[in-house]
């Protein structure tokens, strides 16, 4: 792996991608001193799909970090995290469905990033379909942040932005809808793709926090600044794209929407080491890319300006009024669709009833004649049948 | 049943040996492509079905000699005539190892369709038929190969044909003989208009189908129709006309046999992973022989037809695959198992590898290719 950043060291989205996830996965090993087999597995293939060029290879990539993740919950657990191991496939397949559509069909341009953006929500979001790495109770948090940001950020990067740069702000949008039954961190992640829509280097930049969410320490309030800045980035970008009114309300609405998650945030309790350790491996990505990557200093206008107003209010606001009615700032339940049956009869007493009766003229010779095709001893006469069919084939 | 599996392997062997040295140089790959699809039923048999009784035996290989001398004939029309033989030969052998059923409707036997099956061949005879009318006979006849077994999906006990020999060698002939026909016998009008929208309509087919399925209570059942759409999926990537697909045709046909004789009877049992995850592969999920094939197949293409096939072959392998989302163990075991032996671990062994070549030929070779350049470069 060493190798291919150092032969891409001219991509920085690509060493890039690869140095953050590396940064979350020591804060991982620093935080639980071990890493199980599987994971270490799953995670090479989450960080290849981070460098592969071929957007085919990504999802074959992804498929199969899914795939190993569910190994490790399955070796490791009670009977019903096997069960949901199981159910989890199918799950990360259906998560997948919509981009591989979108390969297979040749689908280019605004097409292809609406059908990426679905399976991304799918990943990254618990709302409205609920997550299926949230649920389990083993190392969730790492786990799903390989699921939902590193398999999220191998799919969005290989976009060029450039020529859809509205989709910033449709991103910003999608993200306040689906954050009102999402967490915090599914918001911030989702926020760094946004600012990656404007500009890589701002992506970037955005995703050097992510280390900070793999523990959830006092930290976290970092990340609710840095949603607020990639707020305030999105709608500057997006007046140069859309009407300068919608800009107002669409900045002033996601705002509103977005500050809700940060308010019910409860930060884990951990020693000062591991906070300062977490922070220091964001502040050494995020000065490496400030070194490395032209960054050119953004200014922030009205449109801005009413982002991080608005955010800012609505958190105080929040914080406020959380004590009083907590309800109001929880994440809203995701929809669960009927379980097909359970299906535990024993193979041996399977006891089932007979198909569909057919009535076509069944008589004693029918009956004679089904019976002869079931008896081993009447095969000579059948076979004498075929040959005598063929015969009359072939002339 | 040890002199049964030796005389066994040696006709087949034999067969095959003589059959090699008759054929022209042109079709002696079919003849190896036979050699593994029939020799692979033998070999993974885990049960020890097919030696259970001398007539199993006897007609397994006549099958085989019948599908021999199919890849070998010169004729379209011999060729079709050795094709329903053997599959009438297959169709006996369902009807010879089911568990009794009830009703005696001929919708519910094998051999129904495998008559059906000759008319539409002996109707392909029938002189000054326009070449449209005959090439519809032939596209209905091979449908009908592929579907064999779902006309009796409705009886007593046919969830127990899942992972049967007998599916095997149902899969081992509509493929050979269907791969067959599209590399050698095809007519032109196949990849012209109105014929080339079977591109779309076999995988739609197919997704039909695996709606259906949902609609069976037992995953056993689920997965024969599975399988039947692998022959329709077999017959689809070898009509697309690319060369790559039809090798990848070739790959599922193998894979798809092998796998239907590696699939564990019994119900899944958490504690032992190795055939929890044969049981897994046998529906192509990622990490599995099935999965790698499917990539391959699969591989986006210039043509809008094959492409939007492609997307609807992938919409019915996942409506299977969501069957796995109401998973559940069973609490309680009350079948007793066969003990792991090599037949086993080498059906394991070969999944695994089959697994790995989606890496290894993938995407390993773009990122070896990328050092070669960068030596190059560097040089």
């Amino acid at each position: 792996m060493g190798y291919f950043v150092w032969i891409r060291s001219g991509d920085p989205i690509l060493w890039g991608g690869i140095a953050i996830f590396l940064a979350m996965t020591l804060s991982e090993v620093f935080e639980k001193r071990t890493i199980e087999p599987f994971t270490v597995l799953s995670a090479l293939f989450f960080a290849q799909s981070l460098l592969a060029q071929n957007i085919g290879v990504v999802i074959i990539c992804i498929a199969f970090g899914d795939m190993f993740l569910n190994v490790e919950i399955f070796s490791g657990g009670e009977l019903l995290e096997k069960n949901r191991a199981i159910q989890n496939i199918c799950r990360s397949l259906f998560s997948l469905l919509p981009v591989t559509f979108g390969v297979l069909l040749g689908l280019k341009g605004h097409y292809f990033i609406f059908i990426m953006s679905v399976t991304v929500m799918l990943r990254l979001f618990s709302w409205p379909f609920p997550h299926w790495i949230s649920e389990e109770k083993k190392d969730s948090a790492f786990f799903n942040l390989l699921v939902s940001a590193v398999s999220s950020f191998a799919l969005w990067r290989g976009q060029d932005f450039s020529t859809f740069p509205e989709w910033a702000i449709i991103w910003m949008a999608i993200t306040a809808l689906l954050s009102l039954g999402a967490q915090y961190t599914e918001v911030y992640i989702s926020m760094s793709l946004g600012a990656f829509c404007i500009s890589p280097t701002y992506g970037l930049l955005a995703a050097a926090m992510w280390p900070l969410l793999v523990c959830r320490g006092k930290s976290v309030y970092l990340v609710a600044l840095f949603s607020a800045i990639a707020g305030a980035l999105i709608s500057e970008a997006a007046s140069k794209v859309v009407i300068e009114n919608t800009v107002y309300v669409l900045s002033g609405l996601s705002a509103l929407i977005l500050a809700r998650p940060f308010v019910s945030l409860k930060p884990e309790v951990r020693t000062w080491l591991n906070e300062v350790r977490d922070l220091l491996l964001s502040v050494i990505l995020f000065g490496l890319f400030v070194y490395v990557l032209p960054i050119q200093v953004p200014v922030i206008g009205p449109f801005g300006g009413t982002f991080v107003g608005v955010f800012i209010l609505t958190y105080i606001i929040g914080v406020v009024l959380y004590s009083k009615r907590p309800k109001l700032f929880e994440p809203l339940q995701g929809l669960r669709g009927p379980l097909i049956p359970d299906l535990t009869e024993p193979l041996s007493s399977l006891n089932e009833k007979a198909g569909w009766q057919i009535n076509l003229g069944e008589g004693p010779l029918s009956v004679k004649f089904y019976r002869a095709l079931e008896s081993e001893s009447h095969l000579i006469w059948l076979l004498g049948l075929l040959g005598v069919a063929l015969y009359w084939g072939g002339r | 049943m040890r002199l049964r599996i030796i005389v066994a392997s040696v006709s087949l062997i034999l067969s095959s040996a003589i059959a090699f040295l008759l054929a022209p140089s042109s079709r002696a790959p079919w003849v190896i492509i036979g050699l593994l699809c029939f020799g692979g039923i033998l070999l993974f048999d885990i049960y020890n079905q097919l030696p259970r009784r001398w007539m199993n035996l006897v007609i397994f290989l006549l099958t085989y000699a019948l599908i021999l001398c199919a890849v070998l004939e010169n004729t379209a029309e011999a060729f079709w005539r050795d094709f329903a033989g053997a599959l009438f030969f297959t169709s006996l052998l369902f009807e010879q190892n089911s568990k009794p059923w009830s009703g005696f409707g001929p919708l519910r036997t094998t051999v129904t369709p495998a008559l059906i099956f000759l008319m539409l061949i002996l109707a392909q005879s029938v002189p000054s038929l326009p070449p449209e009318l005959n090439y519809g006979f032939s596209l209905g006849a091979i449908i009908i190969a592929a579907y064999i077994e779902l006309f009796c999906i409705f009886r007593e006990n046919t969830a127990f044909n899942a992972g049967s020999f007998m599916s095997a060698l149902r899969i081992a002939c509509a493929g050979l003989g269907t791969l067959f026909y599209s590399s050698v016998f095809i007519p032109e009008i196949a990849r012209q208009h109105p014929f080339n929208l079977m591109n779309i309509v076999l995988p739609a087919i197919a997704a039909i189908v695996a709606l259906f399925s949902i609609f069976l209570k037992h995953w056993r059942r689920r997965q024969i129709l599975f399988y039947c759409n692998w022959s329709l999926f077999i017959f689809w990537a070898a009509l697309s006309g690319e060369t790559f697909r039809f090798y990848a045709a070739i790959g599922a046909l193998v894979a798809g046999v092998w796998t239907i004789m590696m699939t564990d009877h019994e119900s899944a049992n958490p504690q032992n992973q190795r055939e929890l995850y044969l049981k897994l592969s046998t529906w192509g999920v990622p990490g599995s022989f099935l999965f790698t094939i499917i990539i391959f197949a699969l591989s986006p293409t210039t043509d809008d037809l094959v492409r939007q096939g492609s997307a609807l072959w992938l919409l019915s392998f996942f409506i299977y695959w969501s069957g796995l989302r109401s998973f559940v163990f069973q609490k309680e075991r009350t079948t007793s198992k066969p003990e792991w032996d090599w037949r086993r671990s080498l059906a394991l062994v070969v999944t695994l590898v089959g697994a790995s070549l989606l890496a290894g030929i993938r995407v390993l070779p773009g990122i070896f290719s990328e050092i070669w350049n960068q030596v190059g470069g560097v040089r």
